[in-house]
């Protein structure tokens, strides 16, 4: 699978002089990374780390200061192709509710379409497809007002699908949800990546999300600082947490008990892996 | 401390969206304690803090707060006794400097200047805010900052209780560990009951005495965390997670009935099954982390 | 309640009104009142009414329903009825000091009451057998002729389903802010006008903070699904004429016609 984001030495950086929250320094650093088509990819830091600013150079809401965005092989500074990369990589944010802007949520699932200039029969075809691929089909009528955190989350997601793109970012879709809301969206993403082969980035600071993904990046001040699969990645364990962030807890379990002398295979994040070493480990004890 | 019984609320009475958010819900509070009330979106969690300051008023039932009814005439008195700290609750934030809005609530109790600049200044050291930002404006300071300041707003008032709503919603896992460790310190300076609202088990875990889980609107459990966390099961079944390391240990304590069962943390984990397996040297060691 | 606003007064239904085309609604309405202010005889008066109550009828609505918007102008239409009633000359019916009843007078006033009460339960009619959004769609598409002369249509309807869209949730926002503002010891109930007034501060404040946070979103969100105003854009719901339309039309001219026609010959 060819990369469908390559971005080099990308820096952006500016400070804002908001009218109510201040300044705001937004930054990212030398990027250089590349995204394989059809991946799900997880982008892991603290509040604040460049992460949201990042997500916004990939689909041209933001144009790099230095470096060079390219996203299915055009360049994002190209304004002829702004459409063209806005609609083949959707994007979704953290408020659920400002990001909903119909009245009623077929209404707003049809609104990419329709700023596509999609014929209203066709229009039609592709929100009904995104409701059922986000389980919203029975909530078409209603307003979303009325839908829980998860099921907002869900109609966003579905009016990003409603265009057909080929990648996704959710840019901290799941931290304002409760654990509930956060697996609704979670299941909806994994399941798109799976079944349609839409390319999935995930930024998050909640480490359970990074678990199932094929790929891990830890951002930190801008920077890449980790890079690779989620049980490399999860083995740094002092690293992450002075990063600021959290490693699964059987990993951190495995991470104290080898400490302690236990001799325990790496790269263990999973529950159910988990169980059994440690099954076979106190089985072997009890016999001795 | 708090008494509840069989506390009753409909939302929306008398229309045709009427919905019981509380069902008969009776539970004790003790003095100084730190309790954890649980529950998934919907569960009446929000609903049942809301009746400890008198923001709502009961169907039937009573709440009495230190012996007072709250329903009672005396919403002041009240209030200034519950802290009520919201979700989310930097949003609340409005005055021009860091120092009148935390002095907000004061301002309204009829204290000296002085008195207000003590208060201001403790509440601001329990939040662990640096006195320079006392001059800035609100709104031009960190998103964890800004929190901080909010619930100093609270605590500024000592209230004999304080309610939590979620207080680490939104942060990121060392936002959330200051917070909590915040929290913390603040009961165990004493004199001072702590109520905790959260889906969040882990945190729970960690931090409280005692668990309350609500399920739609209704008490279904209560206990101290290990108790309440024992029946996975059950809890799942509510849209609420376990630990996850309470997970593993209580599917290996299947296996091996002799492992200790209580485990919480990953530190108690480690110890149960260091324990079970006999390594006791290792703990020698880790002192000297 | 407020939770339903995004429904703004619309009653569900199946009738004829129901399914007819909001632009046809709106066009009617405004012949409809066209046709009122030409009214003149009391029998006609009479017969719009009839007419009307068999509408109301028909879109299930009742009388009770329909009145409603008249409460906030009941004041205005009493005083002047009151006021037609004693000073328009004509015959004398009844005398109390210096005012005199007179039998025109009390026609005038009666007829102002009528012509009032016909205005405000033909835009019921509307509000209540349409959705605020077809009626954002309606307008924008009946005063799309207008953007030739730089008249903003679709920005002005997009406003407009925006501001529906986000209604009850500030609503929620602001008994959310209240609350924890009482929690924290503001009071709004007590002290004079100005005092009042002030404790709404620290209400406001988060309120606008919030609004201006709100709409930076929206419009980033907005951005990143490709909305770059109302040029090229499509729609999927299109207003498309029925026999419904048909039929209104049909109904409303011939009554209009005919009750002018007997007027005027």
């Amino acid at each position: 699978m060819p990369d469908i984001i390559i971005t080099s030495n990308v820096r952006y950086g500016y400070k804002e002089a908001h009218p109510l929250a201040g300044d705001i320094t937004f930054a990212v650093r030398d990027v250089t990374l590349s995204v394989r088509e059809g991946s799900f990819t997880v982008i892991l830091c603290r509040n604040g780390s460049g992460k949201s600013t990042l997500a916004r150079l990939f689909n041209a809401l933001l144009i790099p200061d230095e470096g060079s965005v390219q996203v299915m092989g055009k360049d994002t500074r190209d304004a002829s192709s702004l459409w063209d990369i806005r609609r083949n990589v959707g994007m979704a944010f953290q408020n659920p509710d400002n990001q909903i802007v119909g009245t009623i949520v077929e209404e707003d699932v049809a609104f990419g379409p329709e700023n596509l200039g999609i014929l209203p029969g066709d229009i039609r075809i592709q929100v009904d497809a995104a409701l059922r691929n986000t389980g919203m089909s029975p909530y078409a009528r209603h307003s979303p007002h009325m839908l829980s955190g998860g099921q907002k989350q869900r109609v966003a997601i579905a009016g990003i699908l409603a265009m057909k793109p080929r990648c996704m970012i959710l840019d901290e879709s799941t931290s304002m949800l409760d654990p509930v809301g956060r697996r609704e969206v979670l299941t909806v993403a994994h399941r798109l990546n799976r079944e349609e082969g839409i390319t999935i980035l995930l930024i998050t600071h909640n480490m359970e999300e990074a678990v199932d993904a094929d790929r891990v990046i830890v951002m930190h001040d801008g920077s890449i600082v980790l890079d690779g699969r989620p049980e490399e990645i999860f083995d740094h364990v002092s690293r992450m947490k002075s990063l600021g962030l959290d490693v699964p807890q059987v990993t951190d379990l495995f991470h104290q008990l080898k400490k302690a002398g236990l001799d325990l295979p790496d790269g263990i994040i999973h529950e159910d892996e988990a169980i059994e070493i440690l099954r076979k480990v106190m089985v072997k004890y009890d016999q001795d | 401390m708090i008494r509840i019984e069989n506390l009753t609320y409909i939302y929306l009475a008398g229309t045709p969206y009427e919905k019981k958010a509380l069902d008969s819900v009776s539970l004790h509070i003790e003095k100084n304690s730190f309790t954890g009330i649980i529950g998934s979106t919907g569960s009446g969690k929000s609903t049942l803090v809301q009746h400890l300051n008198g923001l709502l008023k009961p169907a039937s039932g009573t709440v009495t707060v230190d012996g007072e009814d709250v329903s009672g005439k005396n919403l002041k008195e009240l209030r200034r006794n519950v802290g009520l700290v919201f979700q989310y609750p930097e949003h609340q934030l409005f005055e021009e400097t860091v120092y009148k809005d935390i002095a907000f609530g004061l301002t309204k109790q009829g204290w000296s200047e002085e008195e207000i600049r003590d208060k201001v200044m403790a509440a601001l050291r329990a939040v662990d805010i640096d006195e320079s930002l006392l001059d800035k404006s609100p709104f031009e300071i960190s998103g964890g900052q800004k929190r901080r300041v909010a619930i100093a707003g609270v605590i500024a008032m000592k209230p004999k209780v304080l309610v939590l709503d979620e207080p680490a919603a939104g942060l990121d896992p060392k936002g959330r560990e200051d917070i909590y460790r915040m929290v913390g310190a603040m009961h165990e300076a004493g004199d001072m009951t702590v109520i905790l609202v959260s889906h969040n088990m882990e945190d729970v875990a960690r931090h409280a005495q005692r668990v309350v889980v609500l399920h739609k609107g209704r008490l279904e459990m209560q206990g101290t965390p290990g108790e309440v966390f024992m029946q996975h099961d059950r809890l799942t079944g509510m849209g609420l997670d376990v630990p996850q390391i309470t997970r593993v240990m209580l599917h290996l304590k299947t296996l091996f009935p002799d492992l200790s069962s209580e485990t919480l943390t990953v530190e108690d984990a480690k110890d149960a099954i260091l324990k079970y397996i006999g390594i006791n040297l290792w703990k020698e060691g880790s002192r000297f982390r | 309640m407020m939770k339903d606003i995004t429904l703004g007064q619309y009653i569900p239904g199946d009738s004829l009104l129901h399914r007819a085309d909001p632009r046809v609604k709106m066009l009617l309405l405004i012949l409809l009142m066209a046709v009122v202010f030409m009214l003149k005889d009391l029998w006609a008066f009479i017969c719009f009414m009839i007419f009307i109550s068999i509408v109301l009828l028909l879109s299930g609505i009742s009388w009770k329903m329909a009145l409603k918007g008249l409460k906030p102008i009941l004041f205005i239409i009493l005083f002047t009825a009151v006021v037609n009633m004693f000073t328009v000359p004509g015959n004398v019916i009844f005398r109390l000091g210096f005012l005199k009843l007179t039998d025109t007078g009390v026609q005038m006033a009666v007829k102002m009451a009528m012509r009032l009460i016909l205005l405000v339960v033909g835009a019921s009619l509307l509000t209540y057998t349409t959705t605020p959004i077809s009626l954002t769609d309606g307008m924008e598409k009946l005063m799309k002729p207008l953007t030739r002369l730089r008249f903003p249509a679709h920005e002005i309807a997009m406003m407009m389903s925006i501001a529906l869209r986000f209604i009850p949730t500030i609503l929620d926002e602001t008994d959310k802010i209240m609350k924890a503002q009482s929690s924290r010891g503001a009071d709004f109930d007590s002290g004079n006008f100005i005092q009042r007034a002030k404790s709404f501060v620290p209400i406001l404040v988060p309120l606008f903070v919030s609004a201006f946070r709100r709409a930076d979103e929206l419009a980033v969100a907005m951005e990143a699904r490709c909305y770059r105003g109302g040029e090229g854009r499509t729609r999927m719901h299109q207003l498309r004429l029925s026999m419904a339309d048909l039929v209104i039309t049909l109904i409303l001219l011939t009554v209009c016609a005919s009750i002018l026609f007997l007027q005027f010959y």
